[in-house]
């Protein structure tokens, strides 16, 4: 900028036109900084990119229910008993809520058990995990995941 | 010659450059400003990643561009001289708040990998616009040297019911998303309702007449307590209303809810919506 700093300051209290950003006459520099059209590029992309991705959303057309499959990630001895975790995938096109995971342990011998687990959402298509607890150590047993509700989010 | 010439306009550059940066860095601040209520808010992640109807997420962000123009015409995070420099600033204000938005969801842990692509890109999305509101409102919070000086010769009706709408949308937004609406809308009775109307419009109405209207130079005289309360009161909370139904009906607050109680929850987020409006002054 081609000011003294004293004009700088009187510029900035008193006049609302920073100079530098206007066309000159001859319109020969374009004086809008390169920092604002790089900024804005990066505005333009992320508009488009957001909303060809909700857009395509909407050409999914998979609104098939919930469908979960759940497997066990890892068991490990705590105080106490065992604890799983299991890993609740929901295959469908639909997310859900509040749901309800069920394990039944049938151990080689004794009374069986069951332990529950409640996710507040699941996407669709996507994954949560948690853990059940047993008394018995489920690698010993035979065990029965499943998905017993959920709700519309 | 040629050569001075390249340095002197490389100079400018960098001071244009300089001076632009600023009033970025200004934009982060008002966009984290206002954003992170929203950002700290579990309604706002769970409605923008699955729960929230991809056709009104798409229809709320498409709504939300030429709001953000208008913004970047009224207010803006740095003087703005034509046209292709508001659309460049509205633009910057996205990614501005597209980016804040993306950093606090990853660092606050909302962004686990285990969704779907377009589910973090819808959670980063809705708050994306409250942040890029609060972006272009960085000029007027931060007090941009040279920016106030720009503002008076906008003004008009129109104008200052636009900015009542933004100061709508400003407060209403960070209500909206939240339960207790909901909550509050199934506490009140008929009588509570039409009480808390009145009240929203007298706020409205008081803080017009004293404070003015947004956009405009000084407080409007001319036309005294019975006209402003037709011209500016009665519209400014139709606007408050009509931005409240809005939001609800984006976030899905209205499915399956009987009119009543679609009135009722209007009128509740009416509220902060109508103190926006009457504030937007101070805001905007």
């Amino acid at each position: 900028m081609a000011q003294s700093p004293r004009s700088k300051t009187t510029a900035k209290r008193a006049a609302p036109k920073p100079a530098p950003k206007r066309k000159s006459a001859a319109g020969a520099v374009d004086r809008t900084p390169l920092l604002e059209w790089l900024s804005a590029g990066v505005g333009l992309v992320l508009i488009l990119a957001t909303l060809g991705i909700v857009g395509s959303e909407l050409f999914r057309a998979d609104d098939t229910p919930p469908r979960f499959t759940i497997r066990t990630v890892s068991v490990e001895a705590i105080p106490g008993g065992f604890h799983m975790v299991v890993r609740v995938h929901n295959d469908g096109g639909s997310p859900a809520a509040g749901v309800v995971v069920e394990g039944e342990l049938t151990p080689p011998s004794g009374p069986s058990e069951t332990a529950e687990a409640s996710f507040d959402f699941i996407a669709d298509k996507s994954s949560r995990e948690g853990g059940l607890y047993f008394e018995t150590d489920p690698r010993q047993g035979e065990i029965r995941l499943r998905a017993k509700g959920y709700s519309e989010p | 010659m040629v050569e001075r010439a390249a340095t002197r306009a490389s100079g400018m550059i960098d001071a244009s450059n300089r001076l632009y940066l600023q009033g970025l860095v200004r934009a982060f601040g008002g966009a984290l400003l206002f954003a992170l209520p929203l950002l700290m808010t579990s309604e706002m992640w769970s409605l923008g990643g699955f729960v929230m109807d991809r056709t009104r997420l798409l229809i709320f962000l498409i709504a939300s561009l030429p709001m953000l123009l208008g913004l970047s015409y009224y207010v803006g995070f740095e003087p703005t001289f034509d046209l292709l420099d508001e659309v460049l600033d509205a633009l910057a204000a996205f990614a501005v708040g597209f980016v804040i938005s993306a950093v606090a969801l990853a660092m606050f842990g909302v962004l686990d990998p285990a969704f779907t692509p377009a589910d973090l890109i819808g959670k980063i999305a809705i708050c994306t616009v409250p942040a890029a509101i609060g972006a272009l409102l960085a000029g007027k919070q931060f007090q941009a040297n040279g920016m106030t000086a720009q503002r008076p010769s906008h003004g008009g009706h129109g104008a200052a019911l636009f900015l009542m709408a933004v100061g709508a949308v400003f407060l209403a937004f960070n209500v909206a998303p939240t339960e207790e609406v909901f909550l509050i809308s199934h506490l009140m009775g008929p009588v509570h309702t039409l009480v808390l109307m009145t009240a929203s419009v007298l706020v409205l109405h008081g803080f017009v007449y004293a404070l003015g209207f947004p956009g405009q130079d000084r407080r409007l005289e001319a036309g005294g307590l019975g006209r402003t309360f037709f011209t500016y009161t009665i519209p400014g909370y139709a606007i408050g209303l009509a931005i409240s139904a809005y939001c609800l009906w984006t976030f899905g607050r209205f499915d399956d809810v009987a009119l009543h109680e679609q009135a009722t929850m209007a009128v509740v987020l009416g509220f902060p919506a109508a103190l926006g409006a009457a504030t937007a002054r101070l805001v905007t």
